[in-house]
């Protein structure tokens, strides 16, 4: 006998209250207390009137430990309301596992709607545990048991019910398309010659369940049988006939597919892509790829708008293939779609590159979405047509930054010198993106206006504008940028000085390998820094000499930066100067020292790195252990 | 800038070696524009060894690109030097032109489509 608790007592009286709220009460807190008043209390509640108090009983009761509770439940499967006995077999079979051994105890029932539930719901928890219980259920007295179990084996999936079925397939009426069923879902292809000779069926819905499971089977083989039967069949039967060829497609071999009646297999893959599964409409995308026509459009726009992100995307890659030929279907969806399906569609159209749509495109300039707005001006900048470069500009004066910016950056792939004044105010926007995208259209668009610009720039009041100057010359990299970046080594500013540096060694011309040089010396570490690079740029190897005075450089990161490039150019005749770098005070410049000695691949380096292997500071005894290790292997 | 271009799967890969400025610009535009007037409209440009490129350079790639699809073909570029994945971020070609890191991956993304049903 168990022992209550007094509150557990409380609550069953609690169960017993015209109370609703006692009820519900009693029923999320019975839970608390997994043992068999519980259980008995909470599969009482499951007769309650109250569904919502049914409910709740039932959940209470997942929450108890599983096989007492599958076994108090089970007494309610015999019971006289369908409601509670269909609720107790859906907790039962929620239970899982443990619900099996009071399962294979009811399917024995002397009640054959006992026994079909039983069975039932040993399909439902999928366990093979319960294989030979429900192999036996074949062999009922009663045919819905029957049909119970073929379901239920294949649920199951297990092969060793192949025989048994294919059994019930050719000999048992009642239970064929159930057999047909499970034998697709198990997808043995022993079962494919059992299934072949039932598609002679005189029972129509016999040979659509066979069509079904050979499409399930995912066999190849079964292609050439289904594909028989098309001559002379109803538009339905070739619907089933052609959605088991596309199961079988998507599966194993899509040449299968390239036969087939072309209207019938359109209309299937419409189905598929109206239908709930994602992966079966990416098939059937995937597969319209390769068709035009505005029906096929159409259905690849309405999957534009799909729950799934994924079939979404795909919706888009077809779309940018099959936007070529479609252009009434996609004018009207860019009217009518919401915000994100407008953009998904221009999107397409810019992957297509089609100046047919520019017309439509340009229609939303003015769209409410700033959102919309911006994709447009990406979409008329990779059409990349010239006639819409007043529309580009009409965006570039959008309220919006991103949309100004979007609208630059494609004035910038589709203008020409025309252009350049009327985008050099945007050099001043007060969005940084704006501005740099005004500086990367200037660049590309290039040519002297633009040249001229920049040089004149260099004299700018603002600095930062002084900079984005030099920086900008360095980029459009003609010959013409040469002499005023040369002059720009002489600027006030150390940043712009540092920026003509770099753009100098970026574009590697040879008139500024002096002038550079000398601006190794500069006042500024910075300068110096970037010189060492840019004259590294120009020479290559030759440079050595030249910027081998910076290892005795004042600031350390001058001296870490040139002992870095001098390692990289490997170089015998800077190797005792590096070495006497290892006795330097400052423990960086005893590192990268250490370091550029790996790189230069000189004996002489061996026997110093030995004596500063267990240097006090460890990131350098590391280094040195480390060079020693790749000169040895080197040497 | 030297040149070299090769049939290769679905494309025409062009490698092109050196600096791509105003000089070498004729030279692409002029290879391009006889690949396309063969009929040869699917073409890949290789920049793994293009150490510079410029204004005109750049100008020239999305001239190309324009001359490409008017001609029906796909252009893709691949193995992009750090130096010009920089100026390709500064004007946003990035956006413009399909760029893959390698050939490997721009056969896969481009040289599998069959030919169009009409339904």
């Amino acid at each position: 006998m168990e022992k209550i608790d007094p509150h557990q007592e409380e609550l069953l009286v609690w169960l017993s209250s015209e109370d609703f709220d006692q009820r519900e009460a009693a029923c999320q807190q019975l839970r608390d207390y997994d043992n068999d008043t519980s259980r008995a209390a909470l599969v009482a509640a499951i007769e309650d009137p109250n569904k919502g108090i049914r409910e709740l009983a039932a959940e209470g009761l997942l929450s108890l430990s599983g096989e007492r509770t599958a076994l108090f439940l089970s007494d309610l499967l015999g019971h006289e309301d369908i409601s509670i006995r269909n609720l107790a077999a859906e907790t039962i079979a929620k239970l899982g596992s443990c619900s099996i051994d009071p399962m294979v105890e009811k399917a024995s029932d002397p009640d054959k709607d006992v026994r079909k539930f039983a069975i039932d719901i040993l399909g439902q928890i999928g366990d093979t545990a319960a294989l030979n219980t429900v192999r036996k259920a074949l062999d009922d007295e009663n045919p819905n048991v029957v049909c119970s179990a073929a379901e239920a084996l294949g649920q199951l999936g297990s092969p060793e019910a192949v025989n048994d079925l294919v059994k019930i397939l050719n000999e048992n009426e009642d239970a064929r398309l159930q057999a047909a069923e499970a034998l697709g879902k198990i997808g043995d292809q022993t079962a494919l010659d059992a299934l072949v000779k039932a598609l002679d069926s005189d029972d129509p819905v016999v040979v659509f369940s066979v069509i079904d499971a050979m499409g399930n089977m995912q066999n190849a083989q079964a292609g050439p049988f289904l594909k028989k039967l098309l001559p002379g069949a109803d538009d339905a039967l070739k619907e089933a006939i052609i959605g088991a060829l596309i199961k079988i497609a998507k599966y194993s071999d899509r040449t299968i597919l390239e036969d087939l009646p072309v209207k019938q297999l359109q209309d299937c893959l419409f189905n598929v892509i109206e239908g709930d599964n994602s992966e079966n409409k990416i098939f059937a995308l995937e597969e319209l790829e390769h068709w035009e026509g505005p029906s096929v459009v159409d259905k690849i726009l309405k999957a534009l708008d799909d729950p799934d992100e994924d079939v979404r995307n795909k919706a888009k890659d077809v779309l940018k293939s099959s936007a070529v030929s479609s252009t009434e279907k996609i004018s009207q969806a860019l009217l009518n779609g919401s915000d994100e399906y407008i953009c998904n569609l221009l999107e397409t159209i810019a992957a297509s590159g089609n100046s047919r749509f520019v017309h439509d495109v340009m229609k939303l300039v003015y769209h409410d979405s700033p959102e919309v707005r911006e994709e447009v001006a990406w979409t008329l900048g990779k059409i990349g047509d010239r006639n819409i470069i007043k529309a580009l500009f009409t965006l570039a004066e959008d309220d919006v930054g991103h949309v100004r910016s979007a609208a630059i950056k494609s004035i910038g792939w589709v203008g020409d010198d025309r252009d350049v004044d009327k985008l050099l105010k945007w050099l001043d926007d007060q969005y940084i993106d704006v501005r740099e995208a005004c500086l990367g259209a200037l660049v590309l668009i290039g040519g002297q206006q633009v040249i001229d610009h920049f040089r004149n720039d260099l004299n700018h009041p603002e600095i930062e504008r002084q900079k984005m100057a030099a920086t900008a010359l360095g980029w459009i990299g003609e010959k013409e940028v040469v002499e005023p970046l040369i002059t720009a080594l002489n600027h006030p500013e150390w940043e712009v000085r540092r920026s003509a540096v770099e753009s100098l060694g970026r574009i590697a011309d040879k008139r500024a390998v002096d002038p550079l040089k000398v601006i190794l010396n500069d006042d500024n570490a910075q300068v110096r820094k970037s010189a060492v690079d840019a004259v590294v740029s120009l020479e290559g190897r030759d440079a050595l000499n030249s910027i081998a005075m910076l290892l005795e450089d004042q600031d350390r990161w001058v001296r870490f930066h040139a002992i870095n490039v001098i390692g990289s150019i490997g170089d015998h005749s800077v190797t005792d100067r590096i070495l006497n770098l290892l006795s330097d005070e400052d423990d960086i410049i005893r590192v990268a020292a250490a370091k550029a000695l790996s790189g230069l691949k000189d004996e002489r380096s061996l026997a110093v790195l030995k004596n500063i292997v267990n240097d006090s500071n460890q990131d350098v005894a590391e280094a040195a252990s480390q060079a020693l290790a790749a000169l040895e292997r080197g040497v | 800038m030297e040149i070299t271009v090769k049939a290769e799967e679905a494309f025409h890969v062009f490698h092109l070696k050196g600096r791509l400025d105003l000089t070498s610009s004729s030279e692409l535009k002029e290879k391009v524009k006889e690949h396309l007037e063969q009929g040869k409209v699917n073409i890949l440009l290789n920049m793994a060894q293009v150490d510079f490129i410029n204004s005109s350079g750049l100008g020239t790639l999305v001239s190309t690109l324009k001359e490409v699809r008017t001609a029906n073909g796909r252009i893709a570029l691949c193995s992009l030097a750090p130096y010009v994945q920089e100026i390709f971020e500064i004007t946003q070609l990035s956006h413009i032109f399909d760029i893959f890191p390698g050939e490997k991956e721009a056969f896969a993304a481009f040289g599998q489509k069959k030919a169009a049903h009409t339904s």
